[in-house]
């Protein structure tokens, strides 16, 4: 035990002890050991899941959940009959039991009240498997931590899914169950920092993914071909800088890459030739038109022949050049296979229901998406499309044929299944099968800019004003420009009242008319932006956090694949970055680029710029220009980046991407590219 | 005429505003703060409205010396006081008809009265268009204080009863404006907006201005509506964020203003690059006949420069509205976003309208200034403020160059005399006379105020 506890810690190990002292054959004094490793344990833990608020951590998760590992612990004092399976269990695993922990310890507590459950897939013991296992079963726990505590139901009565998971009986299996105390209630309303946090982060992604290179690590470390690439890039090195010495061996036995290299990899050569359109030789839409105004109506032209062929192939090759952006919107929609200018009837009614369904079932998960929307809504540049933004993913969160469209990355994903009473699956939750992480709305937050003009050309109702109008109501007295004037509240006697009264009833009915009329019209007129969103994420961003590369998901790899590509390319073109990054200030550059990557950018560049990345994704029709784009970066900044020395300048050097204009830095990378490679 | 031969140019800096992004741009530059004690010793002031009024009075008895730099023009007010305005464009317009331009260029400003002035022409106006939205301002007010909107006639009738009993002589400070609502605004996710645009005038006669691209859109919190019962919900339908500010919603985040580039990108990726570029075109038209509108009545005193913040309303068929013209806008910022752009807006104006010699003094040797005399004005080292023209070299920052008359007129003259050498050739119309008599009406307009300047300049030469 340490020397310096707080009176906090005391009170708090005073009080659990209390707890403690009922279990039989414990003694005091090794439990007291046992909390204090038990407790660096299970932060650990949690931390793991995405909460960087290290208070709420000590505070909530601990006093729920130590109570639970130590029952836990003291069964398993008492059966020794399966130590071996324990052992062979990984961290997943126990954190399994500890949720089943949690709820045992909860059952107890309040009995008498409607069960919720949600099971983590069982998974292959892959190092895949498990890691989106992990994901799964940590956001679970985190669900239901929060939902236990702020008192919201998962999904309040009305659904008829929710309300059937609602009504099982007790589980089975005893692994995830969630008690919400209310669950027949309305929504509640609440205010809660923190629930948020549930959502994992970019930070839990890429914790995830380092902690994949540990798994393989301990399997294949002989195997891995790793250690030949940086032993390469580090001889090139060595040389020239003696002091470098003493980190060598570390490195070059761990290897220079946070990525273990057992998966298919392209080389730099094979890059280079299929982004060679990319390169400084092709006229580019977002450098191109800047300087020469012809370029852009020639393009236009090119573009308006094309989409009338309606030729996919063709106008993919279109793309990578660059899309002019008034025809954005027909030519993506063409080469992804959406038809925009008629949405069908059938969508039309599907978009509907699920906005119906919405209307009558809140999840939990909506709220914290709608959390995540207003982070978008907090930028200068999204903040006018606040409700496009809300309708498109809220409907997202409840189209069950998303998981269909997102073909080859349905085993590779971390999924949540609801399970009723005898252990029969009720379905995914939320019912699109994705789990949102912080910072999903961003992908849809640039496609915005295209489907203004469609709300604006319907939204709109021309009426005149009215003539009946009679005067100016009182009701916003404390409004600004109300009391300069002697207009109002002079003139109102009694029989004018009940006229009023009368009127205002009226008005009000009226209203809920034209408002009911009017989110009809918003639902259609949203309806493009929707199913353009959906097209685009079921076909590139799904793969952004989905684990490993399948081939028959389409050319892109998915993010494992494109944290690999990086570091191959980072070591082969930028290897003096990349060891000054990783050697001398101790970050790896994939852990910088690696929020740029899986956000597709679209936070940290200006919209304009995000689009002109993204026709380069729908182009080449892979994710792979995100990564070109990071290392370009590193290419860009390498003079500054050399000179660093600490995270903050580097952070410095890294953090203002308001200015950058894409095109120009791809083009300049992969010509450098070509050079290198000799192509 | 004497040098002081030792003296150590200082530029001095005073302000009447304790506004960071004034200050800060004061400071970075090595210049000096004014004191008290300094009384009219101060190079450059960035002043209110108010203690401009005084140093031009007539009887503060202070003559601006060479190197002193104010930041408005005597009579500012020609073009930012809404009634004079109207006046001044109204003035413009028929000197445009009778040099038989095409006037329809000016249509950017709703039709607008002079309460309690043109009532009786409101009124018929009115008759012609019942059931039409007006908006009503107080003609010396800003930030939103004291507009209404009224679709009534009688809404009118009364206010007016309340607003001038009897037959009192109404002070024209007092003066309402009355203009055309602008009721079909182009929308942005539902909500109405408006565009702040930034621009700097030199001087007025010739006219030299520059248009800066740092602009945003102001947008209302609320979803616009042409319900009447939202008539007087200001969050509806005024952008000032200084009404906006009060909102429920209001966001500290972005302060509800949208950059000018995602506006551009907006517009060019649902309208087309063409539209957009129009619109953007229409936009410096607006802000050229506006200052050349008051062009004629403004005291162009070479020592003024002056910063508008011009207001702009563009509507669904993107045809830009001018709403109004403030002399002082607003330098305190809402957002972090806000504050650099002000930061830069200040710096960037000084850039164009400081003298260079200023700036010299600020990149290289600090404190080691040049020397100068304080009388003389042909010495090399003062500073020259008017230099007739501009050098493409000078540094602007995010101001591009709007309307330069003189290079315009020199642009002229050299093709006049290139059409004179082509007619030389043949030799017709051979003489100076002749070509100028073909020369329209307005070239002659120009070019006589073209020459009372150079009559200026001379003098001023001479008087050094």
């Amino acid at each position: 035990m340490s020397k310096n506890v707080t009176v906090d810690e005391k009170e708090f190990y005073a009080s659990r002890m209390s707890l403690l002292d009922n279990f039989e054959g414990s003694d005091k004094k090794e439990m007291y050991r046992d909390i204090n490793d038990l407790r660096e344990e299970i932060v650990k833990i949690l931390h793991e899941f995405g909460s960087s608020d290290k208070s709420q951590l000590e505070g909530f998760a601990i006093n729920e959940s130590l109570t639970a590992h130590a029952t836990r612990k003291a069964s398993r004092k008492k059966v020794e009959v399966k130590p071996k399976v324990v052992v062979e269990r990984s961290k997943s695993a126990e954190e399994e039991e500890e949720g089943g922990g949690v709820a045992e310890a909860e059952e107890s507590g309040a009995g008498g009240q409607q069960p919720f459950e949600l099971h983590g897939l069982k998974q292959q013991h892959s190092a895949l498997g498990r890691l989106s296992h992990e994901w799964a079963s940590g956001l679970c726990e985190r669900l239901k931590s929060v939902a236990s505590r702020t008192r919201v139901p998962l999904a309040a009565n009305g659904y008829d899914f929710y309300r059937h998971l609602a009504n099982g009986g007790t589980s089975s299996s005893g692994e995830f169950k969630l008690r919400s105390k209310d669950l027949s209630s309305d929504y509640v309303e609440y205010q809660h920092d923190q629930d948020g946090f549930c959502l994992y982060s970019v930070d839990t992604l890429f914790e995830a993914v380092q902690k994949l290179k540990v798994l393989v690590d301990r399997n294949h470390r002989d195997a891995s071909p790793s250690l030949f690439n940086s032993r390469e890039v580090f001889r090139q090195v060595e040389g020239s800088k003696s002091y470098y010495s003493l980190e060598m061996r570390d490195l070059i036995e761990y290897g220079c890459s946070l990525i273990p290299k057992c998966l298919p990899l392209m080389s730099c050569a094979d890059v280079y030739h299929e982004y060679s359109d990319l390169d400084v030789h092709h006229a580019q839409i977002g450098v191109d038109d800047l300087v020469q105004d012809p370029y852009y109506t020639k393009k236009r032209e090119a573009g308006v022949q094309l989409l009338e062929k309606g030729d996919v192939s063709s106008l993919r090759k279109f793309c990578r050049t660059g899309v002019p952006s008034e025809m954005r919107c027909k030519v993506w929609a063409a080469s992804l296979g959406v038809k925009i200018d008629v949405v069908s009837n059938p969508k039309k009614k599907w978009l509907a229901s699920l906005h119906r369904k919405r209307k009558m079932s809140k999840m939990l998960i909506e709220r914290m998406v709608e959390r995540d929307i207003s982070t978008i809504l907090d930028s200068d540049h999204y903040f006018p499309f606040e409700d496009i933004l809300k309708s498109t993913l809220l409907a997202f969160l409840l189209d069950e044929k998303v998981l269909g469209l997102c073909k080859g990355e349905a085993g590779s994903r971390p999924k949540l299944y609801g399970f009723g009473e005898s252990g029969e699956n009720h379905g995914l939750y939320p019912p699109c099968g994705v789990i949102p992480f912080r910072g999903m709305s961003w992908y849809a937050a640039p496609l915005t800019f295209l489907f203004g003009f469609q709300e604006l050309s319907t939204a709109r109702e021309k009426t005149a004003f009215p003539a009946r109008a009679n005067h100016l109501q009182d009701r916003y007295s404390q409004r600004p420009f109300s009391a300069s004037h002697g207009l109002r509240g002079k003139h109102a006697s009694l029989s004018k009242d009940r006229r009023k009264s009368e009127t205002v009833l009226q008005k009000s009915q009226e209203k809920q008319r034209k408002e009911l009329s009017s989110n009809a019209k918003q639902i259609e007129d949203h309806a493009g932006c929707y199913f353009f969103f959906r097209a685009l994420y079921c076909r590139y961003f799904c793969k952004l956090h989905s684990g490993p590369y399948d081939p028959t998901s389409g050319s892109s790899p998915s993010l494992l694949g494109l944290c690999q590509l990086f570091e191959c390319l980072m070591e082969e073109t930028e290897p003096e970055v990349n060891y000054h990054l990783y050697g001398i200030i101790g970050v790896s550059p994939l852990a910088l680029a690696f929020p740029w990557i899986v956000q597709a950018f679209a936070d940290i560049l200006v919209p304009e710029q995000v689009l002109l990345l993204w026709d380069r994704v729908v182009g080449f029709d892979s994710l792979i220009p995100l990564v070109l784009l990071a290392v370009s970066i590193f290419h860009y900044r390498k003079r500054e980046l050399l000179q660093c020395e600490s995270m903050e300048e580097i952070n410095f050097f890294l953090q203002n991407f308001r200015d950058i204009l894409v095109v120009p830095l791809l083009q300049k990378y992969v010509q450098y590219l070509g050079k290198q490679t000799g192509g | 005429m004497y040098v002081l031969k030792d003296r150590v140019f200082n530029v001095k800096w005073r302000t009447d505003f304790d506004k960071a992004c004034v200050v800060v741009n004061f400071e970075r530059r090595g210049w000096q703060k004014w004191k008290e004690s300094d009384h009219d010793d101060w190079n450059i002031w960035w002043a209110s409205v108010y203690s401009t009024k005084q140093v031009f009075s007539s009887d503060s008895h202070i003559r601006l010396s060479d190197h002193q730099l104010i930041n408005h023009f005597p009579n500012h007010y020609e073009i930012t006081r809404k009634d004079l305005m109207v006046k001044n464009m109204k003035r413009y317009r028929k000197e445009m008809n009778r040099e038989g331009r095409d006037v329809s260029v000016l249509d950017f400003v709703p039709t607008t009265f002079v309460l309690p002035g043109d009532y009786a022409l409101f009124a018929e106006e009115y008759r012609k268009q019942p059931n039409s939205t007006w908006i009503l301002k107080p003609s010396a007010r800003a930030q939103g204080k004291g507009i209404f909107l009224i679709n009534k006639l009688s809404q009118v009738r009364k206010w007016y009863a309340t607003q001038w009993p009897g037959a009192i002589k109404v002070n024209s400070s007092d003066a309402y404006v009355v203009s055309k609502y602008i009721q079909n605004p182009l929308l942005v996710g539902g909500k109405k907006f408006d565009l702040r645009l930034y621009v700097c005038v030199r001087s007025y006669r010739p006219l030299l201005a520059y248009k800066s691209s740092l602009c945003f859109a102001r947008f209302c919190n609320f979803k616009y509506t042409e319900d009447e019962d939202d008539l007087d919900n200001a969050f509806v339908h005024l952008t000032n964020v200084a009404v906006q500010k009060h909102s429920e919603s209001y966001n500290e985040n972005h302060g509800s203003k949208w950059p000018l580039e995602s506006l551009k990108f907006y517009l060019k990726t649902n309208y087309g690059l063409e539209k957009t570029n129009k619109l953007m075109q229409d936009i410096d038209s607006i802000i050229v006949h506006t200052l050349k509108a008051c062009q004629a009545v403004m005291i162009n005193d070479r020592h003024c420069f002056e910063l508008y913040g011009y207001d702009i309303i563009v509507d669904d068929t993107l045809k830009p509205w001018l709403i109004e013209v403030n002399a002082s806008p607003s330098l305190s910022a809402t957002t972090h976003a806000d504050r650099l752009l002000k930061f830069q807006l200040i710096n960037d104006t000084l850039k164009c309208v400081a003298p260079k010699q200023w700036h010299k003094q600020q990149q290289g040797h600090h404190g080691g200034g040049h020397k100068s005399s304080s009388s003389s004005s042909s010495s090399g080292g003062v500073p020259n403020f008017i230099s007739g023209g501009v050098s493409p070299l000078q540094e602007t920052g995010s101001f591009t160059l709007l309307y330069d008359e003189v290079s315009k007129q020199q642009e002229r003259l050299r093709l006049r005399r290139e059409m004179e050498k082509s007619e030389s050739d043949r030799p017709r119309w051979s003489t100076w006379g002749s070509s100028a008599s073909v020369a329209s009406g307005q070239r002659d307009r120009e070019s006589s105020s073209s020459s009372s300047y150079t009559r200026r300049r001379a003098f001023s030469a001479r008087r050094g």
